[in-house]
């Protein structure tokens, strides 16, 4: 019984991190919005160096 | 034991799996956005073949600046300072407009930063970069792998 308490617990640390970096700051969204600023504006070709890779998971 | 550890554990991974694809796109386009990005790039006109013959560069901050103040013609000196407080003053606007229009006010800061940090990596070659030091470094073109 003791041990399922702590697993609980853990499950809440981690349940609770995932929602806190998510509410903090969308960075994914924000780079994407800035790369579209910099073609609207700058009107800069294809970017140099590409933003960090992140697995597009389509729905 | 084991079936009390599944159950957290799946918990975990669906909330993980849905963090990763759960941002909504930041909106840019409202009514006032546009107005400053339009206002943005009609100056942007004038201050380009600035930046491309190296009369103006880019701050390590990503604010344009003067590179060489003595060598600038005087009379192009108050339309250059103009330039400058323009771009910096809408990007300041709009920065603060796309804060707003996503209901987050307080993270106007942060966008700014994360525009100049995709700009800092796509700076076109032959523009000038002051660093850190206050050293002004010609952009190269980037060696492609």
């Amino acid at each position: 019984m003791r041990s399922l308490g702590l697993l609980t617990l853990m499950g809440a640390g981690l349940l609770s991190a995932c929602v806190t970096i998510n509410i903090y700051f969308p960075a994914a969204a924000a780079e994407k919005m800035a790369d579209k600023l910099i073609d609207d504006i700058w009107q800069i070709d294809a970017p140099a160096e590409p933003p960090e890779k992140e697995s597009e998971v389509t729905p | 034991m084991k079936k009390y550890l599944l159950l957290p554990v799946l918990l975990a991974f669906s909330l993980l799996a849905s963090a990763e694809d759960a941002e909504p796109d930041l909106r840019i386009d409202t009514p006032a956005a546009k107005e400053i990005r339009a206002s943005l790039k009609a100056r942007f006109a004038q201050i380009k073949p600035l930046l491309e013959n190296g009369t103006l560069g880019l701050t390590a901050e990503g604010k344009l600046a003067v590179r060489d103040p003595a060598s600038t013609p005087l009379a192009e000196r108050q339309n250059i300072s103009k330039l400058i407080a323009g771009d910096a003053n809408d990007k300041a606007a709009l920065f603060r407009e796309i804060a707003r229009a996503n209901n987050h006010p307080e993270w106007e800061q942060r966008i700014a930063d994360i525009v100049h940090e995709r700009m800092s990596k796509r700076i076109p070659a032959g523009w000038w970069v002051r660093d850190a030091a206050g050293k002004w470094q010609q952009k190269q073109e980037s060696a492609k792998p």
